[in-house]
């Protein structure tokens, strides 16, 4: 090889480097002229040829390449520009298809969009809190990895040592009774440590929060108000900075009030006020939330570590009072506790909204081709009178942007919708006030819109013009390439096998949840009112107040026409929480450090029983004699089965939170099992009578005739005539075994609908591709017609190509399915995430909501009238 | 508005007829006495403007060309009228100088 071909090959190559469209038209010049400029300066030495010559082309590089590329691209935009504009005017001579593609694509966007938003709002935005990620919150954790509360013991114990720790905080949650307004109300508040907003970094936007030593024992009482408690205790306007609120019957001095945006901190609260502590006699009660942010570049291990010394030394103090040697404070990250569930259930919620998103975006792609293939002689034409690949790529990318902003644009009004749809039935997801549709969600849809439409583009560009762009032959019979048949096929089985995991799950869910809604709650909630009522200390001092409220409420209440029994307990089933007690069993003794066993525990009177419903197993119910008598309890059948699988419960004793020193509880009596943690929760329970503390706050469960309804407001009057300052929660034990299951029920729904629409979509696409391919082979058809096939025979033909790949799709979507099993588990009841008769139910409705979609394209296909098909061209 | 001196160089060498690519760039290179030279890049994407302005456009090889097969350039009825709006300019820009004797 010469030096003249070498550098001309050379040269050859950077040519390369210039945009196609240029080096299309000049490089045999740009070569011409590289040579002739070689050639002149022939006469010249070797190595000065060489270098004058690479100079020059290297200059003339570095002058023209960015100048071709800055042209070559204003170039384009202008040809898009045109491309959109030509594309938008297509789309608006055939609005039936533009509107099909625009509502498909705005659907599954809207669809993503208002699930990114929960995503976003929920799990990505950090906390509100200063350096969310250093707060953490202290659990008790045992041997039996059961997470407890702390009790005031653990919280001087940490307070003495926590190095850390910049700061630790404490909350007890508290329903208290805001009197003095013009309507008494129960406000969830919190009662916590001077250091509760400093160690979470909240502050007031008016006022002040808590100061060092407020929280003391006999301290003057102050309160600081969220916002929208503040409004509706003192009316818009007003500054409640220096005045007073009554709560439980306490004037408090309001000392500070949150921002609108802070309504709640950790805990739905809507009122603060210090939380004293007194001085514990033993390890237990427990009940104390404790939250602390770690201390400049320690971590959560450090934490833990230090956590592991306090523990010891805790026990070590109230052994007496507490034998579980292996419980350990832990810290949890705040995130985690604050979440919980959540993260999972959005997961799979996103997941199936993604789903959602690519069957569209495969039935789009679907009749874009399908319309391609009729667009075809128009791309043909223009590629054979000169036009480019990439004028062409312009064309078809142009007409993708335009069907997928609309969409976009569709999706982000249906998102917005949807949000406000989520925030107004109440969606159980925590943070939810914070979810909207913000510029992430904006973005994100842009992101779809991208993605959406070179997905389209490209769906078209490799398979819309098959091998035969090029040549007019093929376009003149104007049927689909076999290329394109074969991937508007693959489509559709693509989006069966993306329907099939999704109606699984949906499926699986509500599978799940009809066993939910069958699960016994233990008692008959039909015609059962419960109204729950707490009594100030302020007004009701001493126990013989309290005593005789109860006593007074439950007679008048009796009086109540249709009335026919009321009892009184602490905690209501099957979801909200009475207490948690550890218990000694006196004939089985736990070894020393070992933990003690637990149950969910609760107060009831006599008339309990009677009013709820509950069957009596064995022995006794409580009389209005165990009030004085020797401690009694009454277990239920879970627990009396658990401790005592193989004799009676009955005459057995046990010691109650570890108070060795107090007589020890006599079981008189075996109930029906009690649900106190959710309806999916054991019916382990045990319950002592209705005295002492207890009295403070119960729930009022009021037997009816009739309607339970119709009692609710004579209810309401004869509380009134007692203490017209008393609030009250009132619903029906229908209403409160409803809301215990909402959060499933909304999940179902959510997921049901996402599923139901995809196969609503894959469904129309299957019937779609057929009646387009049975329009395009009119011909064919009526050729066997008069061949002499029969109107089944053709039904059969193509209800039998639908349904092939269908059956194609449909099988790998049950793999998938099976794949996709572990992450449905965790949210199921008493169902198996390859639970086969689920799998058959789903995979037969798809089926036949399959077969309906291809029989109607199949019956179009017996309609063809030969003589005319043969005729048309 | 004036032209850029390529341009008006470009033009000027067609006035006298078609000329393929390489031709241009040598006698605009003897012209501006080696100041304005132009590799096969600046070259080409500067006639191709040109082409778009509509100033200039392709054309057979006159009679007896060469037998290389190359693209030749001539003036379009716009590009002279551009040219000759330009000589305009300049003649006047002259006029003035010599008014003003900055010249002779």
């Amino acid at each position: 090889m010469s030096a003249g071909d070498l550098s001309e090959r050379l040269y050859g190559a950077l040519i390369r480097l210039y945009p196609p469209a240029f080096r299309r038209r000049y490089a045999a010049d740009m070569l011409g002229h590289f040579r002739q400029r070689r050639d002149e300066l022939r006469g010249r030495p070797l190595p000065l040829r060489v270098l004058s010559l690479a100079a020059e082309i290297g200059l003339d590089l570095i002058v023209s390449l960015p100048r071709e590329y800055l042209a070559a691209s204003l170039t384009a935009l202008a040809h898009f520009g045109r491309d959109l504009r030509l594309a938008m005017r297509l789309l608006r001579q055939r609005p039936s298809f533009s509107l099909t593609v625009i509502v498909t694509l705005a659907l599954a966007i809207g669809a993503n969009a208002a699930v990114f938003s929960l995503v976003n709002g929920v799990l990505i935005a950090p906390l509100p809190y200063r350096e969310p990620d250093r707060l953490a919150w202290l659990y008790l954790r045992n041997s039996s990895t059961f997470r407890l509360t702390l009790s005031v013991a653990d919280w001087n114990g940490l307070r003495e040592q926590h190095e850390s720790f910049a700061s630790i905080a404490a909350l007890r949650i508290a329903e208290l009774a805001a009197t003095g307004a013009e309507r008494p109300e129960h406000v969830r508040a919190a009662r916590v440590t001077a250091g509760f907003f400093e160690t979470f970094g909240v502050q007031a936007a008016r006022g002040r929060t808590f100061l060092e030593g407020e929280d003391e024992v006999g301290a003057p009482p102050v309160a600081v108000l969220g916002h929208a408690f503040a409004e509706r205790y003192f009316g818009a306007g007003i500054d409640p900075i220096g005045r007073p609120v009554t709560l439980d019957g306490v004037p408090h001095t309001v000392v500070g009030v949150l921002a609108p945006g802070v309504e709640r901190v950790v805990y739905g609260a809507e009122a603060w006020v210090p939380l004293p502590m007194p001085t514990p006699s033993r390890r237990g009660p427990f009940g104390l939330q404790v939250f602390a942010r770690l201390a400049d570049g320690r971590t959560l291990e450090h934490a833990a570590a230090e956590l592991e010394t306090v523990s010891r030394g805790l026990f070590t103090q109230w052994a007496s009072s507490f034998q579980d040697e292996e419980a350990r404070l832990t810290p949890y990250p705040l995130r985690e506790i604050v979440l919980g569930d959540t993260g999972r259930r959005l997961a799979l919620v996103f997941g199936a909204v993604a789903l959602v998103l690519l069957v569209a975006i495969a039935n789009v792609a679907n009749l874009m081709l399908a319309r391609a293939s009729s667009r075809r002689r128009e791309l043909v034409v223009r590629a054979a009178l000169g036009a480019s690949p990439e004028r062409l790529a312009s064309a078809v990318l142009a007409e993708g942007l335009v069907l997928s902003a609309a969409g976009g644009l569709g999706g982000l009004a249906i998102a917005a919708v949807a949000v406000r749809g989520f925030r107004a039935t109440g969606l159980s997801v925590p943070r939810l006030a914070e979810v909207g549709v913000d510029l992430r969600a904006v973005a994100f849809v842009a992101a779809i819109v991208v993605a959406s439409t070179l997905l389209l583009a490209a769906a078209q560009l490799l398979f819309g013009f098959g091998r035969t762009a090029a040549s007019m032959g093929v376009a003149r019979t104007a049927t689909a390439s076999p290329s394109t048949r074969r991937f508007q096929g693959s489509l559709i089985a693509l989006e069966f096998a993306l329907t099939v995991p999704l109606l699984v799950a949906a499926g699986l869910l509500l599978n799940s949840f009809a066993r939910l809604q069958a699960v016994d709650p233990g008692f008959d909630p039909g015609g059962v009112v419960a109204a729950t009522i707490s009594l100030p200390e302020q007004r009701y001092p001493e126990l013989g107040n309290l005593v005789s409220f109860w006593e007074q409420l439950e007679q008048d209440v009796l009086e109540v026409p249709g009335v026919i029994a009321v009892g009184a307990v602490a905690g209501l089933p099957p979801d909200t929480f009475g207490a948690t007690n550890n218990f000694d069993l006196i004939d089985k003794p736990v070894p020393s450090g070992a933990s003690q066993p637990q149950a969910p525990w609760s107060a009831a009177d006599p008339g309990f029983l009677a009013a709820l419903g509950v069957p009596l197993i064995e022995g006794r119910w409580f009389t209005d004699a165990d009030a004085d008598g020797p401690p009694v309890l009454v277990v239920t059948q879970d627990w009396a089965e658990r401790y005592y699988p193989d004799e009676s419960a009955l005459g057995k004793q046990l010691v109650s939170g570890g108070c060795y020193a107090c007589e020890p509880n006599t079981i008189v009596g075996v109930i029906g099992d009690l649900k106190y943690d959710g309806l999916t929760s054991h019916g382990e329970v045990v319950f002592e009578p209705a005295t002492g503390r207890w009295l403070r706050s119960l729930s009022l469960v009021v037997r009816t005739a009739g309607r339970p309804e119709t009692v609710i407001a004579p209810l309401r009057e004869r509380l009134r005539a007692i203490d017209p300052e008393l609030p009250v929660q009132v619903a029906t034990m229908e209403e409160r075994l409803s809301a215990a299951v909402a959060e499933p029920r909304q999940w179902t729904i959510l997921l049901g609908v996402f599923a139901a629409l995809t196969a609503l979509m894959s469904a129309l696409g299957v019937s779609g591709v057929l009646a387009y391919h049975v329009r395009r082979q009119v011909r064919e058809i009526g050729v066997r017609k008069a061949l002499g096939a029969g109107d089944a025979e053709l039904v059969r033909f193509v209800v039998g190509r639908g349904m092939f790949l269908v059956g194609a799709g449909s099988a790998a979507g049950l793999a998938l399915s099976l794949y996709v099993a572990r992450w449905i588990e965790p949210f199921l009841f008493q169902v198996s995430a390859t639970d086969p008769l689920t799998l058959a139910a789903v995979s037969g409705l798809l089926a036949l909501v399959a077969l309906g979609a291809c029989y109607l394209p199949g019956r179009r296909a017996a309609k063809v009238d030969p003589v005319e098909a043969l005729l048309t061209d | 508005m004036p032209l850029t001196a390529v341009t008006f160089h470009t033009l000027l060498c067609l006035i006298d007829g078609p000329m393929h690519g390489y031709a241009i760039a040598r006698q605009i290179e003897e012209r501006s006495g080696q100041r304005i030279r132009m590799g096969p890049g600046t070259l080409y994407g500067s006639l191709h403007r040109l082409r778009e302005l509509d100033y200039i456009e392709e054309c057979d090889p006159p009679d007896g060309g060469e037998s290389e097969r190359r693209r030749y350039y001539r003036l379009t009825d716009y590009g002279r009228q551009v040219l000759e709006a330009e000589a305009q300019r300049l003649a006047e820009d002259v006029r003035l100088l010599r008014s003003k004797k900055v010249i002779r």
